[in-house]
């Protein structure tokens, strides 16, 4: 339950980034203590019984995405690490403004979250909680 | 054409998941993808002859993202396509036995690629870009089979010599821009005059045929060929003769407007001539297939370097249409000595023969290149041999044609030798059935090597667009005085017949000098390096790093403080005044957290230490959302906890009586810790008190800047957009360390 929370407020946090506090750093140290304290409370087996996936690929799409956004306003025709500002009109719900710069942010997250928790599980190593 | 370079990419990217589906598929796919290329670029140059294409990319140094289809880089990029095509189609049938062949057609898209934006860049930088790429590729490939020590070792020592040559080559390129003052190409070419009369024209000059000669294997950087034989043979046949060391070649052509000068010709003629000789020399005595291949590549490659060192007109058509056969007839010889090592698995050219009745196809396929390279008319070969003899008469340098014919008679020897081994003589050598989808790819570039000669108009045609811009003809004829190009084709023709004739008795005459002469090689400079550095790392390492965290960190800190402390000269800095209540708040947070420090200081054992330090860093927190910085205040606190828990489970693993402190080593640590304490102390009162530093941030704090990024949270606004380069910097450092940190611990799992 707790999972849930923490990964709906991360992200919440990673949206909110640009107008309010937040951003993709603190969004991943957010997510990656939730699985901290999975880790510690379950330990490894449990909590990769129910996650299962590579943390360094989840590094590793982070960079490439943060790159990607790095190379997209080429294609507009605007040198690179430009941030394009796009507006979506969502009918009644009113119109959302959305930067580029949350791709970018997205990156970075995924990233912060990679990382850690590839250090964290070489620390967990076949334990069973502390 | 950015879709045409885009298409190999985005073959590399499918290859991986196309291969675990069915094997064999990503050749499928890479090689249309490369045959589409091929056709794209050859609609465009025959509907619109030059074309250019341009997209700003990193504007603030004016350098684009620039593509320029030009007579050479059409030629070029053909070949890369064209050739590279048939080569994926060839590793379909060679590649069977492989395992993680999604892996190798990856890598060999993603040579296609570089090999093909590097000939079709246009800005400078892009240029340099796509040239490490293909160093890169190059490298991913030689060491294709991760767990031969013999793979490794060669690609290391191809990635050293082409890296430092990507090195020289940057250096010549930034200075090339600078002076120019533009990295466009177009703009470059235009300055070749100023360039050439310029103070820094020779250096120049040096450190780009420094790059020319480490991608381009010209002697002595050639040492890498050879051992990067290693690799699979469709590589070999693909990297190693047909692209990546034509990159070097390529970049003689291209920027021979901007840098031909008599000097130019002084450095490159010797450079390219003694090449050619020593190749030669080594491809006699070489008995392995590949190798004997790999040094033939490194004599022509020295052949077509001397020819763009004559500085006529000649030279050039020489160069180019040489380059054009030995790309073609080379692959297909590669390919040859893959299906004949596949079939009878052996690769010693002293235990073969015979195979001609067996393998028709592929004997035929070989005795047209190996014609061709030893330059038999009617075949393409013969018609740049006598073009590049030519050359050699008007180069101006007497000893020039001589050792032309020299190195024609060795070619000659080699190549026909080559061939009568394998499949002529008599010899008894089991062999599997001749695989036909292997055969045909290599015969179809043997039989465009056959059309070049009977044809010369073709040639012709791709050649000279190139070389109209100069005005010339394409024509085989006399010189004039005592030698003329056919004269020295007849007398190269008979060296060679000669060396045959003798070829055993060279050879091992030529193995016996070899191994006498091998102290004084480069290869032996090389590894000699290589031991050299590896001891002083060894030594270095022993005396720095000898186990000891406590060595470590003392090292560290006591260097920082020393840093922090002596430049300045020693101004007071002002101390804020206390003026509201959350002042005092925080002032009361400040000495908390000094108690926490001294206890973590004070406690026994390193468990209290450690949670006396995470104590510290929520009161941290605490300033932060003292002093209004949620963003902080937050990450502070994660980053923290996350900490925490890691402390703790590494410490669980930490046998218990590494952690007592000593006694002995109490008043170093006090003074240590009192000189950091005061350094860093004293450098934030004094950046705070913004007497030597203006406020950085206040450049961003500016409310108009809201239009341009849309976000009101300066934070994370300069984290992402202003500064967004750092912050690319910042989470590829992350991702590294994870990285290190996971190697490092793998041992761990054994314990």
């Amino acid at each position: 339950m707790v999972l849930y929370v923490g990964i709906l407020f991360s992200l919440t946090l990673l949206l909110a980034g640009h107008n309010e506090p937040g951003g993709g750093f603190v969004a991943g140290a957010m997510t990656a203590s939730v699985f901290a304290l999975l880790y510690l409370v379950y330990g490894k087996d449990y909590v990769e019984a129910r996650f299962r996936a590579d943390y360094r690929s989840i590094a590793a799409a982070g960079l490439l995405i943060t790159v990607l956004f790095t190379l997209l306003p080429m294609a507009w025709g605007e040198p690179a690490l430009s941030s394009i500002i796009l507006s979506l009109d969502l009918g009644p719900a009113g119109s959302l403004k959305v930067a580029t710069a949350v791709g970018f942010d997205f990156g970075i997250y995924l990233v912060v979250v990679g990382s850690i928790l590839t250090i964290l599980r070489r620390g967990a190593g076949g334990e069973e909680g502390v | 054409m950015v879709l045409a370079l885009g298409l190999p990419f985005f073959a590399m990217l499918l290859s991986r998941p196309l291969e675990d589906l069915r094997k064999g598929s990503a050749a499928v796919v890479s090689g249309l993808a490369a045959i589409s290329s091929f056709i794209l670029l050859m609609m465009m140059w025959i509907l619109g002859g030059q074309v250019s294409v341009l997209y700003p990319w990193i504007a603030s140094l004016g350098i684009s993202f620039a593509l320029r289809l030009d007579a050479l880089s059409f030629l070029f990029s053909l070949l890369v396509t064209g050739i590279g095509g048939l080569i994926l189609l060839y590793s379909r049938g060679y590649m069977v036995m492989e395992e993680d062949t999604g892996r190798f057609y990856a890598y060999m898209s993603l040579f296609m690629g570089s090999m093909l934006g590097l000939v079709l860049s246009g800005d400078l930088i892009l240029l340099f870009l796509f040239w490490e790429l293909t160093t890169i590729s190059s490298f991913l490939l030689i060491g294709f089979h991760r767990e031969e020590g013999q793979a490794i070792r060669s690609a290391i020592k191809a990635l050293i010599i082409t890296g430092l040559g990507g090195v020289a080559l940057l250096a010549a390129l930034l200075i090339m821009g600078l002076a120019v003052g533009s990295f466009r190409l177009g703009e470059v070419l235009a300055s070749g005059e100023a360039i050439k009369n310029s103070s820094f024209y020779i250096p120049l000059l040096l450190l780009f045929l420094l790059a020319v000669a480490a991608k381009s294997a010209q002697f002595p950087l050639h040492i890498w060929l050879p051992d990067a034989m290693v690799a699979p043979t469709p590589v070999s046949a693909y990297l190693h003769s047909a692209a990546m060391v034509k990159a070097g070649i390529f970049l003689l052509v291209r920027f021979l407007p901007v840098l031909a000068t008599p000097d130019w010709q002084a450095l490159l003629i010797p450079l390219g001539t003694a090449t050619m000789i020593v190749g030669g020399v080594q491809a006699i005595r070489a008995w392995e297939l590949k190798r004997i291949l790999a040094y033939s590549t490194i004599s022509q490659l020295g052949l077509l370097a001397s020819a763009f060192g004559v500085l006529s007109i000649v030279g050039q058509e020489a160069g180019l249409l040489h380059l054009l056969n030995h790309a073609l007839l080379k692959a297909s010889l590669f390919l040859v000595a893959g299906i004949v090592t596949l079939t009878t698995g052996l690769k010693d050219i002293r235990h073969l023969g015979g195979l001609g009745r067996r393998m028709p196809i592929t004997a035929a396929t070989c005795g047209l290149a190996a014609a061709s390279l030893a330059g038999i008319p009617p075949l393409g070969g013969f018609l740049s041999k006598e073009l590049y003899f030519e050359a050699t008469l008007i180069s101006g340098n007497p000893w020039m044609p001589w050792l032309a014919v020299l190195g024609g008679g060795l070619t000659f020897g080699y190549s026909i030798r080559f061939f009568y081994a394998i499949f002529v003589r008599k010899g008894n050598v089991t062999a599997s059935k001749e695989p036909l989808s292997l055969a045909i790819p290599a015969l179809i570039l043997a039989a465009l090597t056959l059309a070049l000669g009977v044809i010369p108009s073709l040639g012709e045609g791709l050649v000279s667009p190139y070389v109209h811009g100069q005005g010339h003809r394409l024509k085989v004829l006399t010189a004039g005085g005592l030698l003329s190009p056919p004269i020295m084709s007849v007398l190269s023709a008979g060296l060679g017949l000669l060396i045959l004739w003798r070829y055993e008795g060279l050879a091992s005459f030529l193995e016996r000098a070899n191994s006498w002469l091998r102290r004084a090689s480069p290869n032996t400079i090389f590894d000699g390096m290589a031991m050299t550095g590896r001891w002083a790392c060894a030594t270095l390492g022993v005396l720095l790093q000898n186990g000891s965290l406590r060595r470590y960190t003392a090292a560290l800190l006591l260097f920082l403080g020393a840093v922090l402390v002596t430049p300045f000269s020693l101004p007071v800095p002002e101390v804020p005044a206390f003026t509201d209540v959350r002042d005092t708040v925080l002032a009361l947070v400040v000495v908390a957290m000094v108690i926490f420090a001294s206890l973590a200081a004070a406690v026994r054992d390193t468990l209290h230490a450690v949670l006396s330090l995470s104590g510290m860093g929520f009161l941290l927190a605490m300033t932060f959302m003292l002093l209004s910085a949620p963003d902080l205040a937050m990450t502070q606190i994660l980053v923290e906890m996350v900490l925490l828990v890691i402390f703790l489970l590494v410490l669980h693993r930490i046998p218990f009586r590494a952690l007592q402190p000593s006694r002995r080593r109490g008043p170093t640590d006090i003074l240590l810790s009192l000189v950091v304490a005061v350094g860093v102390a004293y450098v934030v009162a004094l950046s705070l008190s913004a007497f030597y530093f203006p406020s950085v941030a206040l450049r961003y704090l500016d409310p108009t800047l809201v239009d341009l990024t849309g976000g009101m949270n300066v934070v994370n606004v300069v984290v992402t957009d202003f500064r967004a380069f750092d912050t690319l910097g910042e989470i590829t450092v992350i991702g590294l360390a994870s990285l290190a940190v996971y190697t490092l611990l793998r041992r761990w799992k054994a314990d």
